[in-house]
């Protein structure tokens, strides 16, 4: 989490600081931190049957924050795919993921973002 | 933080300006995970960016208008919801100004509607204002 903080460029102190002035379990996460497992380290797009592939940009993304990220919370996602249109030459993937705090079963995040895959002009319908 | 009474429509956030450079790219894809040779691999890039060369994460833009709006909420708690809609692509080596502005206020939630935005210097909208928004939480 403070990696994510510094790399997105936040100056809030609260992440910088020496970790004993500031406990771990005290750090609320950036409000796009979810990119961390919804939209980075996944592999949602690994089903070779989804056809996914590396050639691809991100079209939109947004995050409904229903209660903050604290450190030490494990949050259960559940993705679901919840649009595919097909223009030919790209393809735009669009996912939901909920995200719920594992022990009191109440949602933290949803996650919703498109992928456009562009696909090579051979492959294109 | 400015209070829900103090907040009107029309207010703008400070606008921020800030360069994005290759080791911004890199640390980005660290801490995020998100690691698509787009953003990092010339030769990669220079086969299926738009602009033929290192882009950006998409994600990296929306983290910086997540900075911006978290510090004029006064902190990440506030922030109900944050949307972005990616447009232009963001070469390496661009000056980025994001921004944001109150567009509408809602009463009974004592929230603060924005517009947000991230945009290079000839007017390109990286992240695109019309579709792009912040819902904030005030006293």
């Amino acid at each position: 989490m403070r990696e994510y903080a510094v790399a997105t460029g936040v100056e809030d102190p609260a992440y910088t600081a020496d970790s004993a002035e500031i406990p771990s379990n005290e750090l609320i996460a950036p409000p796009t931190f979810a990119a961390c497992f919804t939209v980075g380290r996944t592999d949602l797009f690994d089903d070779p049957e989804l056809g996914a592939h590396t050639n691809l940009v991100h079209g939109n993304q947004s995050y409904e924050l229903h209660q903050p990220i604290r450190v030490g919370s494990t949050l259960v996602c559940s993705p679901q795919v919840t649009d595919i249109v097909d223009r030919g030459r790209m393809e735009l993937l669009t996912l939901q993921i909920d995200c719920a705090d594992e022990a009191t079963g109440e949602p933290v995040v949803t996650s919703r973002g498109t992928m456009i895959f562009f696909n090579a002009p051979e492959e294109a319908d | 933080m400015p209070g829900f009474d103090e907040v009107a429509v029309g207010d703008a956030l400070p606008a921020v300006e800030q360069r994005i450079e290759q080791a911004d790219l890199v640390r980005y894809a660290g801490a995020s995970g998100d690691f698509n040779p787009l953003h990092w691999e010339p030769e990669f890039a220079a086969k299926v960016s738009p602009t033929g060369g290192v882009i950006a994460h998409g994600m990296l833009n929306m983290g910086l208008v997540s900075r911006v709006v978290t510090a004029w909420a006064g902190g990440p708690e506030r922030v109900r919801s944050l949307s972005a809609s990616f447009r232009a692509p963001c070469p390496v080596g661009s000056t980025v100004t994001i921004g944001g502005e109150v567009v509408d206020k809602d009463d009974r939630a004592r929230t603060a509607i924005l517009q947000v935005w991230v945009t290079l210097p000839d007017g390109a909208k990286v992240i695109n204002r019309r579709s792009s928004r912040a819902v904030v939480q005030l006293d």
